[in-house]
């Protein structure tokens, strides 16, 4: 069996963002290759959901550049970097006056047999027509992954999606993102605190504190690194 | 369905007789109530729909109606001039959309307000306290098959952008402006094609009015109209489609039926407002839907 | 909750619809007055804001007075008199709506409206539609006769009128030179600006005119004052030209908080100071202050005028403003029209009216009726005028001095007061 080469589909270059006098993050580079999973972790405040941000195009770069499949993003629009950016969110925001199928069709254009699909693949098809106040927060969760699906994307952001979870739902939530993966050979970055979780996904992992890049590589080096033990004060990885 | 086709039918029924049953004053008011079924229904969309909290109406409203006054005086045919007057409010509701549609909430409104407050001075300042305008000369049973017509029309093109993806798109716009972004909408051209088109739908309204009184002043500017136009939304509930239509008709028979009460039909306008909010807040229609499940489908 | 079934909603609503459109009808086709009913006087005025309320529910005691007393003395050919009143709310689509109804639902054999002139323009269209005599005893456009309407009947003024009779012959008879008019941008403060720069015009005048337009409802007049204190030369006197309360009253003290008086006069719109606020609001700044009237006890109107503007202070706690007594005089005017012409029918009264010579509480009331375009259609002209001056605090408007016309005058122009 030859070689595969993955290709980066993510290239971030020396990204800085600064809100005022505080540097939110401070020349990070990381790539992510097709199909990879990268893992994001680090302490509250370390610039995490800020780095989705600046990815997403919510906010504009200080300093450095992204790029994906070789094509600079991070000059567009948020709705222009979304045909090929999906993202959950830290705490889920659905529309609200929007029923379930009504959520996904935004990000399908509209297109229902490819929402309903999106839906199938996450396990809310049955949900199609209730409203966000009746689903419970796992399923929040998953409406959020399927919207995030539905817009076909080569890069999938995961920001916290087992946060609040029991350890069934969150063992769920990851083989259905582990199952879209491998089906669909997106590149994931994953932020999360659920260490349980992310440890055992990630092909490699990224820690930032206060902005910076402070490690990276596979999860058995990163929980063996000194300067991410004393970061996270010695917690058990 | 079955069921709604009788009830359309029923409806349409009632509506082709009602020049035979009523005549003078009250044809003047449903008439008038029609004009307002497309005010509501439009301010709806913006800010029921879309989270857009415009206080545009008024000046747009009185843009049509002064631009239509004008051609038509210069001896331009009145429907000439009222597809044109709306096509000029609309550019010009796409003109303050443009400059304004990064504001929200707040920042919005007092764009909105200020661009209203402009219109109105600048129409006293040039055409004084009022203006003549030429009328169609059709009797009320005519203006009101006319007004229907513009009524039903605009109610179905509303309806038509409520159901379609635009609809999903305005409503996530609502929900959350930077998600829907995030989420592959172009959030501006959205707000600025909802702003056109209510622009141009209201600038109709405005011409209409125009030729069915006869009289335009400055006052159409002010904040007398969108106040009622509020007030019908508010009481016939914000963010349904049918709510502003039944709240229009409503409001309209219920400062008819105040007349003799001098200035206190202003302080209803606040008590009508507080009870409103206080004990129905999402408006008649979250009655009506609670009580009879068919209308649930009806938004 | 429970929930109705279709079938239930569909009876529900129906009968509903049913009773709301036989009650319309009712109303629509079965209320009509006979011929033994009384004659119904509409009336269409503002009494609730954005109109001027205040002085809509002055004219109607005024109408109401007329009807009172008209009925006492037996009424008009065996029939009462009796008023019905609309909310005209000073909107032009509102005035249409009053007069729809005094017409279609309440029978009014005659409106007399509206006030605001962008309503009276609105109204008179309804009136002629239905054939109904409309009695203008407020509005001053010139639109309101000029549009030639066979059953518009004007009593009040009209803008033209106000500068050819009044301001230019005041301001030639007394030499000034350098004028500034401080127009409300209504069609009334600007219409009658521009009037009086025609007229002096016509008449060659060596007086220049400065124009200077503020936004109606302003309660702060300072700075377009400071404007016209900055002009140089020196303006010698301040026309306001406005309707609206409470500007005109407030411009006096204004303009000697700005410094513009001593060296320039006021002459602050029409029959004014018939308000109690005139001297609370004003206090020794009101002394000096110039106004047109159009009546004055020193030229004493008929017993009929004094006994009406006695009963009405009575009534409602003030002096009687001008458009009162003109309001007084359309109701006894129409019913003496009636009473010669033998019937209510528009066009037999129209006929007498277009010939009637009626002793009104101002003068002698007659049409004018020129077919060339223009407002004197309809149109009484022979108001008097006057131009007096207060001089005295808390001086009520009857005490004032008449500086204009000189051969009529109680006194001289005091300057500074």
């Amino acid at each position: 069996m030859g070689l595969v080469v993955l290709e980066n589909v993510i290239e971030i270059c020396n990204v800085t963002k600064r809100f005022g006098g505080v540097i939110a993050l401070n020349n990070v580079s990381l790539t992510v290759k097709k199909g990879e999973i990268i893992g994001v972790i680090g302490p509250n405040g370390s610039g995490k959901t800020t780095l989705f941000n600046c990815i997403s195009g919510v906010y504009k770069l200080d300093g450095g550049s992204i790029r994906l499949e070789g094509k600079e993003i991070h000059k567009l629009r948020p709705y222009q970097i979304a045909k090929w950016v999906g993202r959950t969110f830290q705490i889920p925001q659905p529309f609200k006056s929007l029923t379930v199928l009504e959520n996904v069709m935004v990000a399908t254009k509209g297109d229902r047999k490819r929402a309903l699909e999106c839906l199938d693949i996450v396990g809310l098809k049955g949900y199609a027509n209730v409203l966000f106040k009746n689903l419970n927060f796992s399923q929040l969760r998953l409406l959020e992954l399927a919207r995030a699906l539905a817009l076909m994307p080569k890069v999938l952001l995961i920001d916290e999606i087992a946060a609040g979870l029991n350890p069934k739902e969150a063992v769920d939530i990851v083989k259905t993102i582990k199952s879209i993966q491998s089906e669909y050979n997106i590149a994931i970055m994953w932020v999360e605190h659920v260490m349980r979780v992310i440890m055992r996904v990630a092909d490699k992992i990224v820690v930032l504190n206060r902005g910076m890049k402070i490690a990276e590589g596979s999860p058995t080096e990163v929980a063996n690194n000194e300067e991410v033990i004393e970061v996270y004060l010695g917690k058990n990885l | 369905m079955r069921e709604r086709v009788v009830v359309y039918i029923f409806l349409s029924g009632i509506f082709l007789v009602v020049p035979l049953i009523i005549g003078g004053y009250w044809l003047y008011i449903v008439n008038l109530a029609l004009l307002y079924v497309v005010l509501a229904s439009t301010w709806n969309l913006l800010y029921g729909f879309t989270g857009l909290f415009s206080f545009a109406h008024p000046g747009i409203f009185a843009i049509s109606a002064y631009a239509s006054t004008v051609l038509a005086q210069l001896g331009f045919p009145i429907p000439f001039a009222m597809i044109t007057s709306s096509l000029i409010s609309t550019a010009s509701g796409f003109a303050l959309a443009f400059v304004s549609m990064r504001s929200r909430g707040f920042y919005l409104a007092m764009v909105t307000w200020c661009f209203s407050e402009v219109i109105r001075i600048f129409l006293f300042m040039t055409f004084r306290d009022f203006t003549i305008a030429p009328t169609l000369r059709l009797n009320y049973s005519s203006w009101y098959y006319l007004l229907l017509f513009f009524a039903i029309i605009s109610s179905v093109v509303i309806n038509k952008i409520i159901n379609s993806k635009i609809g999903y798109y305005l409503r996530a716009i609502k929900d959350n402006e930077d998600v829907a972004n995030v989420m592959g909408v172009n959030t501006l051209i959205y707000k600025l094609l909802c702003f056109s088109i209510t622009s141009f739908l209201v600038g109709l309204s405005g011409a209409f009015y125009a030729h069915y009184v006869g009289i335009v002043s400055p006052s159409l500017a002010g904040f007398t109209m969108m106040g009622q136009t509020i007030i019908m939304c508010l009481l016939g509930g914000i963010g349904s489609f049918i709510g502003p239509i039944l709240g229009a008709i409503i409001i309209t028979f219920f400062f008819q039926a105040l007349r003799q009460f001098q200035t206190l039909w202003l302080a209803s306008c606040a008590i009508l407002a507080i009870v409103v909010m206080k004990f129905c807040p999402e408006g008649i229609i979250s009655i009506i839907k609670k009580k009879a499940k068919p209308f649930r489908e009806w938004g | 909750m429970k929930i109705m079934s279709r079938k239930r909603i569909l009876v529900v609503t129906s009968i509903i619809v049913i009773v709301i459109v036989a009650l319309v009808a009712y109303y629509s086709f079965f209320i009509r007055p006979g011929p033994a009913s009384p004659i119904v006087i509409g009336v269409a005025l503002p009494f609730s804001p954005p109109g001027d309320y205040k002085a809509g529910s002055l004219m109607l005691e005024a109408i109401k007075m007329a009807v009172e007393e008209i009925n006492q003395a037996g009424g008009v050919l065996g029939r009462n008199l009796t008023v019905k009143w609309e909310d005209t709310k000073g909107l032009p689509e509102e005035g249409v709506a009053a007069v729809e109804r005094l017409i279609t639902l309440d029978g009014a054999n005659v409106v007399i409206g509206a006030w605001h002139s962008s309503v009276s323009n609105a109204i008179n269209d309804i009136c002629e539609k239905y054939n109904i005599i409309n009695i203008q005893a407020a509005s001053w456009a010139n639109e309101i006769t000029a549009e030639h309407f066979k059953t518009t009947f004007r009593i009040a003024q009209y803008n033209d009128e106000i500068a050819q009779r009044i301001i230019v012959p005041f301001l030639r008879d007394y030499g000034f030179k350098n004028v500034a008019i401080l127009a409300e941008s209504t069609d009334f403060g600007m219409g009658v600006a521009d009037a009086v720069k025609k007229e002096i015009e016509r008449l060659g005048l060596n007086i220049t005119v400065h124009v200077i337009t503020y936004e109606t409802g302003s309660s702060d007049l300072s700075p377009w004052l400071l404007n016209i204190k900055a002009i140089t030369p020196p303006v010698q006197i301040v026309i306001n030209s406005a309707s609206g309360y409470p500007n005109t009253y407030l411009v006096h003290k204004q303009a000697w908080e700005t410094g513009l008086c001593p060296s320039a006069m006021i002459l602050g719109s029409w029959d004014y100071p018939a308000l109690p606020d005139f001297w609370e609001i004003n206090k020794q700044y009101g002394v000096g202050a110039l106004y047109a009237a159009f009546e004055h006890p020193a030229f004493p109107l008929p017993p009929r005028a004094q006994e009406f503007a006695r009963r009405f202070k009575e009534r409602t706690g003030v002096e009687v403003p001008y458009y009162a007594y003109l309001h007084y005089d359309a109701v006894y005017l129409y019913a003496e029209a009636v009473k010669k012409a033998g019937t209510t029918n528009t066009d037999e009264v129209i006929k007498i009216l277009e010939n009637i010579k009626f002793e009104g509480t101002l003068g002698t009331i007659s049409f004018e009726t020129s077919p060339e375009p223009g407002p004197v259609w309809h149109q009484w002209t022979g108001h008097p005028a006057f131009v007096c001056q207060l001089t005295a605090v808390n001086q009520p408007a009857s005490n004032s001095t008449i500086v204009w016309p000189k051969e009529y005058a109680t006194g001289e122009l005091k300057w500074p007061p």
